[in-house]
C-alpha cells in the first residue's frame, strides 16, 4: 500500500482502489505479486533472450571482456614477495628461488604450484603461500632442521633426523656443532645414530664420528684412533653399559685400541700393540655392576 | 424466504467465523457520515456470562455519507462507494484486510413488538432445550409484506406466576413463558444495505439498529438496569431505545434530525448546505443572550453574495426545530409506559446533541432527568471517534460481541434437531443391521 503511494492510488476510482488495497493486504497475493511474479518474469525473459544463438555469443564475449578487464586491473597487482622463515640464509635462498613477483597480476600466480615448488626444496618441510591482491605474495615455510653431518666419498651433506637433506647457509659453523656420521647406508639410520650420540654424551668431546659398517651396525670412532664396535641390536644400551663400566674402571682412559661390543654379553678389548696385552673374559652384568 | 430466526442464526454463525478470524469491520451507515471501526478480537476472556472476546480497535475512519437520506438508502451505488472509501481508509490505517462486517443502521423505520409465548415443561426442571423451544416456537406478529424482523430477543422469563427471571435454567415449574422484544424494519432498506455491503466482498455478520447500539454504549449499567431511555439525535433520524432490566424493551426511530435544522438555515438564508452546517455548529445555540443581537455572523450565499446575520436571528431558525425534535421524543415517551419505569433518566447522544445549550430546553420538554451521553472508551479507539456522534458505532462494537442476551441461544434448538437426526440414524442402524 505505502509502496504504491497514496497519491498514485487516489487517482484511481474508489472501487478499484478498494479492490487493489484488499489484494495488497492479502499475504498470498503480496507474495505472488512482489516475489514470485518478478522472479518468474526475469528468469523467463532471460531464458527467451538467451535462446537465440547470437545473444548467447554476445553474452559470452561480454563476460570474457569483463573478466579480462578485471584480471588486468592494475589495482590488484602484487607488490612484492614476503618470506617468513626462521633462518635468514634460507629466506635469502627462497627469495632467489621464487623469483620476482613485483607488479604481477594475482590471477597469473598459481599458489598451489608455487607451494609444491617450495616443498620440493630439501630444506623445507612444508610451505604456505598466500597471495594478497594489491599486497605481497606471502610465503611462510617450516624449515627442515639439520641434525647430523653426513660425509660420504668426499662430499658433505646435512641431514635431518629422517635422513632427508636439510639446508643451512653457513656450513662451517654448522659442521662444528653437529654429530658426524659416515659409511654406506648411514643416511637411512640417522635416528639410531642420534640415539648413540645421546648415549655417548659423557665422552662427547673425544668422539670423532660414527661409521656405518656393512650397512648393519655402527663403529664409534674416538680420538687417538680408538674404536668402539657397537652391536647390531640396541647399540645405545650397549654403549651406556660400557660407559657405566668405564666410570669405575677408567677403561677408555688407558691405552686401549678398540672395544668390541658386537657379541652380546661379551666385551673384547684390544690394547695398543706395544703394551702387548690382551684381556678377555666372561662379562656379566654383575661384573659390570661391581666394577670387577 | 428464510424466517427471521433462521437469518439471525445464520448471522450468528458468521459472527463466530469473524471472531475466529480475529478481525471484523464495524460499519455505521448514517445519514451524515459513514464510520468504520476495525476491531481485533484478542484472547477470549471469561466474564460473568461466558466466553467473550477482548476488543481492540485497529483502525477507524469516518467520511461523509452519500446515498443515504434520513437513514434510507437513496442511491445504492453511492453507498457502496462510501463503504469502499471508508474501508480503504480504515484498512490502510490498520494494515489488515477484513472480510466480516457488523452493520449499524438507523434506517428502515424501526418498530418494536412484544410477543409472548408459553410452553409446558415436562420433567419439572427447566433445561436449555426448553428455553430454546419457548423462544423458537414464539409466534411473531404478522408483518406487512415490506417489513421484516431484524432482531428477536428475550427480555423476560416467567415460570408459572413468577416473573422477572433472567435465567430460568435449573428452576422448576410447569409453564415457562417468555417476553420477547422483536424489532422490525423495512425489508427494502435492510436488503439494500446487506447487498451493498456484500457487494464490497464483506460477509454481513449482523445488522443492529442504531438505537440499541447507542443505548449500549451511552447508558451506564445502573441506568440499563433501572430503566432509561437513550435518544440518539443523528443527522437524519432520531433513534430511541428504552432499557429495562438490562434489556432493550422498546425501540423506535423518527425521521427527524440535525439535517432538518441545517436545511432550515439553508432555506432561510439561501446558503449552501456546508455553509449552513458550519453556521449551525459554530454559532448555533438554544439560549438567548442579549449580546447575541450585536454579534454578526458573515456568510456567503449560493449566488456568491456576502451577507450578515445576527446570532440571535440565526438561533431563531434553530430553536423551533430543536424544540420540535424534543417534543416528538416526548410524545413518543408519552405514548409508551416509560413513565412507569423506576428509572426515568433520558440520555441524549448523537451528533445533534452537541448543539449549544440544549440541556435547558431538553429539561424543560423531557423532564428533569436528562443528561448527555458519550460512548464508553474502547481500547485503541482514536480520540476523534470519542464524541457523542460515535455512540452508535462504538455501541455496535460492543453489541457485536454480545449480540443477544445469553438465553436467546437459538443455536440450541438447532443442536437439538441435529441430535434427534443422529439418534434417528442410530435407531435405523440398530433396526436394520
Amino acid at each position: 500500500m505505502r509502496s504504491l503511494g497514496r497519491a498514485a492510488m487516489s487517482v484511481l476510482p474508489v472501487s478499484l482502489q478498494f479492490v487493489l488495497q484488499r489484494a495488497l493486504l492479502t499475504p498470498v497475493f503480496r507474495l505472488g505479486a512482489f516475489l514470485v511474479l518478478p522472479v518468474v518474469l526475469v528468469i523467463s525473459g532471460a531464458a527467451i533472450w538467451l535462446s537465440e544463438e547470437a545473444n548467447q555469443q554476445r553474452t559470452r564475449v561480454l563476460l570474457e571482456r569483463v573478466e579480462s578487464q578485471f584480471r588486468q586491473n592494475q589495482r590488484f597487482n602484487v607488490v612484492g614477495l614476503e618470506v617468513a622463515s626462521e633462518s635468514p640464509e634460507l629466506r635469502r635462498h627462497l627469495e632467489r628461488h621464487a623469483g620476482s613477483f613485483a607488479n604481477t597480476s594475482p590471477f597469473d600466480i598459481d599458489p598451489r604450484s608455487l607451494k609444491s615448488k617450495f616443498e620440493e626444496l630439501p630444506a623445507v618441510t612444508s610451505a604456505q603461500v598466500n597471495v594478497v591482491p594489491g599486497g605481497n605474495v606471502e610465503i611462510s615455510v617450516v624449515e627442515r632442521k639439520p641434525e647430523v653431518v653426513l660425509r660420504q666419498s668426499g662430499s658433505v651433506a646435512l641431514l635431518d633426523r629422517f635422513g632427508d637433506q636439510a639446508f643451512s647457509g653457513n656450513l662451517d659453523s654448522t659442521l662444528q656443532r653437529l654429530p658426524l656420521i659416515s659409511g654406506a647406508g648411514a643416511e637411512s639410520n640417522v635416528i639410531e645414530a642420534l640415539e648413540i650420540y645421546a648415549a655417548a654424551e659423557p665422552i662427547r668431546d673425544s668422539i670423532r664420528g660414527l661409521v656405518r659398517i656393512g650397512e648393519r651396525r655402527w663403529d664409534l670412532m674416538l680420538d687417538g684412533n680408538r674404536i668402539i664396535q657397537l652391536p647390531e641390536d640396541n647399540p645405545g644400551d650397549a654403549l651406556k653399559q660400557l660407559l657405566a663400566f668405564d666410570r669405575k674402571s677408567r677403561l677408555l682412559s688407558r691405552d686401549v685400541r678398540s672395544v668390541d661390543l658386537r657379541v652380546p654379553d661379551q666385551v673384547a678389548v684390544s690394547l695398543a700393540p706395544d703394551i702387548f696385552a690382551v684381556a678377555t673374559g666372561r662379562r656379566t652384568s654383575d661384573d659390570l655392576g661391581d666394577g670387577a | 424466504m428464510i424466517g427471521p430466526i433462521e437469518r439471525i442464526r445464520q448471522m450468528r454463525s458468521r459472527r463466530n467465523a469473524a471472531i475466529e478470524r480475529g478481525v471484523a469491520a464495524i460499519l455505521d451507515l448514517g445519514s451524515a457520515k459513514v464510520s468504520c471501526v476495525l476491531l481485533k478480537f484478542d484472547q477470549l476472556l471469561l466474564n460473568g456470562t461466558g466466553l467473550q472476546p477482548k476488543l481492540h480497535v485497529l483502525g477507524a475512519a469516518t467520511i461523509a455519507s452519500r446515498g443515504v437520506r434520513c437513514g434510507e438508502i437513496q442511491d445504492r451505488r453511492e453507498l457502496e462507494k462510501s463503504i469502499m472509501r471508508v474501508l480503504t481508509v480504515a484498512q490502510g490505517k490498520a494494515h489488515i484486510r477484513v472480510d466480516h462486517a457488523f452493520i449499524c443502521t438507523s434506517g428502515g423505520s424501526l418498530e418494536s413488538h412484544r410477543p409472548v409465548n408459553t410452553v409446558k415443561i415436562n420433567g419439572g426442571r427447566i433445561s436449555a432445550d426448553d428455553i430454546a423451544r419457548v423462544v423458537s416456537t414464539t409466534d411473531l406478529p404478522e408483518l406487512a409484506e415490506h417489513r421484516t424482523y431484524i432482531s428477536v430477543q428475550p427480555v423476560n422469563y416467567a415460570i408459572d406466576h413468577r416473573h422477572e427471571i433472567s435465567d430460568p435454567r435449573n428452576l422448576k415449574g410447569n409453564l415457562l413463558s417468555v417476553d420477547l422484544h422483536a424489532v422490525s424494519a423495512d425489508r427494502t432498506t435492510i436488503d439494500a444495505i446487506v447487498n451493498a455491503v456484500e457487494k464490497c466482498n464483506l460477509a454481513v455478520c449482523g445488522i443492529f439498529s442504531s438505537a440499541q447500539a447507542s443505548a449500549m454504549s451511552a447508558l451506564v449499567e445502573s441506568e440499563q438496569d433501572l430503566g432509561a431511555a437513550c435518544v440518539d439525535i443523528g443527522a437524519g433520524v432520531i433513534s430511541l431505545a428504552v432499557y429495562y432490566r438490562k434489556n432493550v424493551v422498546f425501540t423506535r426511530t423518527v425521521k427527524l434530525g440535525g439535517r432538518h435544522v441545517t436545511n432550515d438555515i439553508c432555506g432561510a438564508l439561501s446558503v449552501a448546505e456546508p455553509v449552513a452546517e458550519r453556521m449551525k455548529t459554530m454559532h448555533g445555540s438554544l439560549f438567548f443572550e442579549p449580546r447575541d443581537d450585536e454579534e454578526m455572523i458573515a456568510f456567503r450565499d449560493v449566488d456568491g453574495r456576502h451577507g450578515t446575520i445576527s446570532k440571535a436571528h440565526l438561533n431563531f431558525f434553530i430553536k423551533p426545530r430543536m424544540e420540535e425534535i424534543l417534543e416528538t421524543v416526548a410524545a413518543i415517551f408519552a405514548d409508551t409506559d416509560f413513565a412507569c419505569l423506576p428509572g426515568q433518566s433520558i440520555v441524549l447522544t448523537g451528533g445533534c446533541s452537541q448543539i449549544q445549550d440544549l440541556d435547558s430546553t431538553a429539561r424543560k420538554i423531557l423532564g428533569p432527568h436528562v443528561r448527555f451521553g458519550v460512548p464508553v472508551r474502547l481500547s485503541g479507539l482514536p480520540q476523534e471517534i470519542a464524541g457523542p456522534q460515535y455512540s452508535a458505532v462504538v455501541g455496535t462494537c460492543l453489541t457485536a460481541m454480545v449480540p443477544q442476551a445469553e438465553m436467546s441461544d437459538f443455536q440450541l434448538a438447532g443442536n437439538a434437531a441435529r441430535r434427534k437426526k443422529i439418534g434417528r440414524t442410530f435407531r435405523w442402524i440398530a433396526e436394520n443391521v
